[in-house]
């Protein structure tokens, strides 16, 4: 018995943002259509080349563990169902004044997945306008917690003082 | 036997006789009848001959007929066109003559008219020549006085246009000074909005590169926190 779940968890694994699920999309996309090519080799061997290496190896990993569906049929099903859950994952948009190393993308992946008690995918946005701090979109609400928007304020009330 | 045959034979000559008996008679009464078909042939022949003669007649006669209508409609027609151009002629007349006429007596009565006119003119070119010198005379001494009036009545007049232009004049300066004061603020506040602006992005340009990378992540950090305090997540 295929677990669906478990295939997700693994095949999103070290996906935070944005583009990290974009690139996943179009991996498993490419993989759903090599099931019915390229005879009876696994078919990590048969996308090898097509998709990042990383998911590959996940592929690779699920054939030997024997987690992936044999029959050609249920394995373009677990594909289609794998892309509908990808395409629903929850996202937040995060506005931040600095480019994020990949050690602080994977820490507030983790905060927010510690939150929510699910993975949210984080939609990065650069501006270095807002100074320091975060702008935040989530689940329809927006706040801006940047130090723009504090100083701003602070030059309108001085602006104001002094006409 | 043979007297039977015999009889038969006998009534069978009998029947013979007697067929031949009917047959004279029938003929002896068809050549009775046949001086009198004689007859009637001949009077259906006079008949339709009679017939004939009538039909020709009443062809004649309505040939005859048809010529002597269409002759009577063509003189009719003529008569009539020429009874038209007659009449023509005669209204021709009668218009020129009626013309003539008429132009004659206007010419007779505006001769009439402007003679009349002239009759009358000439004994009122002295009433007005005599009138005209008295009128002349009341003209000058009204308008001497007229003149008087106006000059007195401009002088007061010039001197109340020289009292509204100074007002005007202090009020449009007035006026201008109100729209020069507030272009001038206008462009005091635009200069503090420009000042503003500029301000705000030299500040942002600036303190966000003096921030280094761990106090940057550590200030995210921060607002994610306050963001869960105001249960956004």
């Amino acid at each position: 018995m295929v677990n669906q779940e478990g295939i997700l968890t693994k095949l999103t694994e070290g996906i935070y943002t944005q583009e990290d699920l974009e690139l996943l999309l179009g991996d498993v996309e490419e993989a759903n259509r090599w099931v019915y090519k390229g005879g009876s080799v696994p078919l990590s061997k048969k996308i090898s080349g097509s998709v990042s290496e990383g998911f590959r190896k996940k592929i690779e990993s699920l054939e030997s563990e024997e987690n992936l569906p044999g029959n050609r049929k249920e394995l373009a099903a677990l594909f289609r169902n794998l892309l509908e859950n990808l395409e629903k994952m929850v996202k937040a948009k995060l506005t931040l004044a600095f480019a994020p190393s990949d050690e602080f993308l994977t820490k507030l992946a983790g905060w927010f997945e510690a939150q929510t008690g699910k993975k949210i995918v984080l939609d990065i946005q650069i501006d270095e306008s807002i100074i320091a701090g975060c702008r935040l979109e989530y689940s329809g609400e927006y706040r801006d917690y940047s130090l723009g928007e504090k100083l701003e304020a602070v030059l309108d009330q001085e602006i104001k003082g002094l006409v | 036997m043979t007297g039977v045959v015999l009889i038969a034979l006998m009534l069978n000559a009998l029947t013979v006789l007697l067929v031949l008996y009917l047959v004279y008679r029938a003929d002896k009464a068809i050549g009775d009848f046949e001086p009198y078909l004689q007859d009637v042939e001949k009077m259906r022949g006079s008949i339709a001959k009679r017939g004939n003669e009538i039909l020709e007649k009443t062809i004649t006669v309505a040939q005859e007929m048809i010529r002597n209508a269409v002759y009577t409609s063509q003189k009719n027609i003529r008569q009539s066109e020429s009874l038209q151009a007659e009449m023509e002629n005669i209204m021709k007349v009668g218009i020129q003559q009626n013309l003539s006429e008429n132009k004659q007596m206007i010419q007779k009565v505006t001769q009439d008219i402007l003679k009349a006119y002239e009759d009358q003119f000439s004994s009122l070119g002295k009433e007005v020549e005599s009138a005209g010198l008295a009128a002349r005379q009341e003209v000058l001494d009204a308008t001497k006085l007229r003149i008087a009036e106006l000059a007195e009545s401009m002088s007061s007049e010039l001197a109340q246009i020289g009292k509204t232009a100074d007002e005007k004049i202090s009020s449009e300066l007035t006026a201008s000074q109100e729209v020069i004061k507030a272009y001038r603020d206008q462009k005091l506040k635009e200069l503090d909005s420009k000042v503003y602006q500029v301000l705000s992005q030299v500040a942002k340009k600036t303190i966000g590169r003096t921030i280094d990378l761990s106090d940057h992540e550590e200030l995210v950090m921060q607002a994610l926190e306050k963001a869960k305090k105001e249960n956004l997540l």
